[in-house]
């Protein structure tokens, strides 16, 4: 048993870390998110640069072939400066459902790219319905002419607006199960009969509503077998999710910090309010939200990692803990701050904005305690 | 990162050696007793006796020297014989009384109270009751109710306090005492291991939830020989608080718990309305947050395990563990309560009784191990104790890092707004 970091681990740590403080300062972070676009391409091709978006991805094509802790560690450390990028989306969701289930073709033509910060590819999952699993992919991808016409609109897809192909999960039969018959798409953005339209409202991260009408797309571009794409895209969920979990956890970390310091700076009553048992009674969610996050988040990882059967239950397990506990402790920290919890300025509400995000985004806790059930044969 | 550990092959034949021994001389009825809390008085007498076999191989303190009555195991052999003891539900034959009062022989006694009691500590032949302090307690000498003064060679004891301890009578009692009324807390105290027949000494056994779960010991004008002292006179609090830290070893868990896996098993085989409880949406949901709850409590203490192992300080650690458990232990019981309904209440004597009775004993245990003596309190103020914020400081006493800038405030009149 050992649960330190390794010595590129802590490198990457500390690298990220001090990366961030220069890049991405509190103030910077209010800049990106109220920008129209919420994407920064500067910190995106410094990203590259430093050969992040690869991490994932074998070196064959292009990236560096790291395990999924070690890209956890960099996500823990991106959630703690409120880092909001295509990353997880493009480098970790994207590539993992080509890397599973592409033609060759397909791999060697994207995946360098997506590992390089040339290409920005997002999964358009959700519908109006908004759910997870497979029996809520209902937009229809009817045969045309050798190849497939998509019909429909998918909702809340993060960074659709940036990116240059979208994978499409769409239906085009339906079997004996919900997962048969679901198949992968690869659409460019903007092809003909596609169109993005960003949601207005406080989210942490960008996300839009594709609306495909007559969309054709060409049988080279179905991404594994027609039918049968749903193992790769819950295969590719997995691991994103188990990367979102570090970055939940991080940034619930960040909530902690920020109301205990807060605590020793803030006179009332002649003294700092840290010394009052209610405002502690806060910290101490704080913490332990924090915490339970973190650590359930690595083990699950470690799962993976490990190639363990029991991989995705933990990770479902951890991305309900992180789904409730990066909002208790941004909750508990509102609390410690008070009225000036709410000044964008301070910086707490860019990880409460981030928390309610994620809470829905790869299935809420709810979704994966269903999950969670139905992986022990309960349900 | 790895949460497991790994054993050599001389470790794993050391597993087979245990496992071939504990099904050749474990007593049926010791099988599935679960908490030994449970157990009435035979089963009391039938775990002591398996305890002092255990014992005599030296296994109850398996790192312990062999002089001492232990095994002189390492601590990965160490750590194979609590997993193979956790698969039978047997880890409570380790998490005895006496393994604190090691702890304090080890750090604060003499060569001779360690010749004398550390070998029949490891051989179970010392049944120990002792004051009821937690792990993390802060000393209120206002609430230590029993007093000890020098006479000559020997101390005098008088007073009452609460103990605890297995069994139905004690061979030693182990207490705090306050010796210097007048002294600062810290020097106010020290700690005896007295043994139970000396005469002035009472025990009376108060009625509650888990029968003999407290007992009230009264001491009136004991004399006790002052080689009974542990440490020196004013010690007393230094001792309670350095031995009340489990070995991290035995902090490691090493099987999920008992009573959330009967509690899925029961949510499986049970229907209402003619469907499984465990696939109805509203109590699935219950159900997973009480499994989720049981594998934070795990994986904290396989984190403090390790950090312990590591050499990492433990700092709020154990109290956030110990915090986070007793929060999970009334989550559970209320998640009990909507699943069984009534039937939760139900003891083991009567028929229609879900799982032999033992969530009945859930929902006593559930309030016995929340609010054992202070509650959950304890930890809350050590986490934040640990944090840097010392709860028992005086107002205007403590020392923060913008002290300056507090001082400027007061000077102008100025005042922070929220």
């Amino acid at each position: 048993m050992d649960l330190s970091l390794t010595e590129t681990q802590t490198i990457l740590r500390d690298t990220a870390n001090n990366f961030m403080v220069a890049e991405l300062p509190k103030q910077r972070v209010r800049e990106v998110d109220e920008s129209e676009s919420g994407f920064n391409q500067d910190l995106w091709q410094k990203m590259s640069n430093l050969q992040w978006l690869g991490m994932v991805i074998p070196s064959e094509y292009g990236g560096t072939g790291n395990d999924y802790t070690t890209l956890a560690v960099l996500f823990e450390q991106l959630g703690y400066h409120a880092c909001s990028s295509p990353f997880l989306d493009s480098a970790v969701l994207s590539a993992n459902i080509i890397l599973e289930a592409g033609s060759d073709a397909q791999k060697s033509s994207l995946l360098p790219a997506i590992a390089r910060g040339q290409q920005i590819c997002t999964v358009a999952i959700t519908e109006p319905e908004y759910a997870w699993g497979p029996s809520a992919v209902k937009m229809s991808a009817s045969s045309s002419g050798g190849g497939h016409t998509l019909n429909g609109t998918k909702v809340f897809v993060p960074w659709a607006h940036v990116a240059d192909q979208l994978l499409v999960v769409a239906r085009t039969s339906s079997g004996a199960n919900a997962a048969d018959g679901i198949s992968v798409f690869l659409v460019d953005r903007n092809a003909s009969g596609v169109t993005v339209r960003q949601h207005s409202g406080w989210l942490g991260d960008k996300v839009c509503e594709i609306s495909f009408n007559n969309v054709q797309v060409d049988a080279s571009n179905v991404v594994g077998a027609v039918g049968g794409g749903w193992g790769a895209v819950e295969s590719a969920m997995d691991k994103a999710t188990s990367v979102l979990n570090a970055y939940m956890a991080g940034g619930a970390q960040r909530a902690f910090e920020m109301c205990r310091d807060y605590s020793t700076e803030r006179i009332a009553f002649g003294v700092p309010i840290g010394t009052f048992q209610r405002v502690q009674d806060h910290i101490i969610v704080a913490l332990t939200e924090a915490e339970a996050s973190k650590w359930t988040a690595f083990e699950a990882l470690w799962r993976l990692d490990s190639g363990r059967d029991d991989a995705s239950l933990g990770i479902s397990m951890a991305k309900a803990v992180a789904s409730d506990g990066f909002n208790k402790a941004c909750d508990a920290s509102h609390n410690v701050h008070a009225g000036v919890g709410v000044d964008l300025d301070l910086g707490l509400t860019h990880y409460t904005a981030r928390a309610r995000t994620f809470q829905h985004y790869l299935g809420d806790a709810t979704y994966h305690r269903r999950r969670m059930a139905e992986l022990m044969e309960l349900g | 990162m790895d949460f497991e550990y790994h054993y050599t092959e001389e470790q794993e034949r050391f597993r087979a050696e245990v496992s071939a021994w504990l099904e050749e001389n474990l007593p049926h009825e010791l099988k599935d007793a679960g908490d030994v809390t449970a157990l009435d008085g035979e089963g009391w007498e039938q775990s002591r006796a398996f305890q002092q076999r255990l014992g005599a191989k030296g296994w109850l303190a398996p790192t312990e020297s062999v002089e001492r009555g232990g095994a002189g195991l390492t601590a990965d052999h160490a750590l194979v014989l609590i997993e193979e003891l956790g698969k039978r539900g047997l880890r409570w034959t380790l998490e005895q009384g006496g393994n604190a009062l090691r702890t304090a022989l080890h750090q604060w006694g003499t060569e001779e109270q360690k010749d004398r009691y550390l070998p029949l500590i490891s051989r179970a032949q010392l049944n120990l009751w002792h004051l009821q302090v937690e792990a993390e307690a802060e000393l209120d000498i206002g609430d230590l109710h029993i007093n000890a003064y020098l006479d000559g060679d020997d101390y005098v004891l008088n007073g009452e306090g609460l103990f605890e301890g297995p069994g139905r009578s004690p061979d030693y009692l182990w207490t705090l005492t306050l010796t210097d009324p007048d002294a600062p807390p810290e020097k106010a105290t020290a700690t005896f291991l007295v043994p139970a027949g000396l005469e002035g000494i009472e025990i009376y056994t108060p009625d509650t939830l888990i029968p003999g779960q407290l007992r009230v010991v009264a001491f009136d004008n004991v004399w006790v020989p002052s080689t009974c002292l542990i440490g020196e006179e004013g010690d007393g609090w230094s001792v309670i608080e350095d031995s009340l830290l489990d070995d991290p070893l035995l902090e490691y868990p090493t099987e999920p718990d008992q009573d959330v896996a009967n509690l899925l098993k029961y949510a499986s085989e049970t229907t209402k309305y003619g469907v499984a409880l465990s696939k109805q949406p509203f109590y699935q949901q219950m159900l997973m947050e009480v499994y989720t709850n049981s594998e934070i409590v795990r994986i904290f203490r396989v984190r403090n395990a390790w950090m312990a192992s590591a050499g990492e300080e433990l700092t709020y650690h154990r109290a956030e563990t110990a915090l986070v458990e007793k929060q999970a232990a009334m989550r559970l019981s209320q998640v009990v309560r909507e699943l069984m309904g009534i039937f939760a209440l139900l003891g083991a004597d009567d028929p229609l009784a879900p799982v032999r009775g033992r969530f009945q004993g859930h929902q006593k245990r559930s309030l016995s191990r929340q609010n054992v003596v202070p509650g959950p309190e304890v930890q809350s103020r050590a986490i934040v104790k640990h944090l840097g914020f010392d709860p028992l400081e005086a107002k205007g006493t403590l020392t923060w890092p913008d002290e300056d800038e507090e001082e400027e405030e007061e000077e102008t009149g100025a005042m922070a707004s929220t």
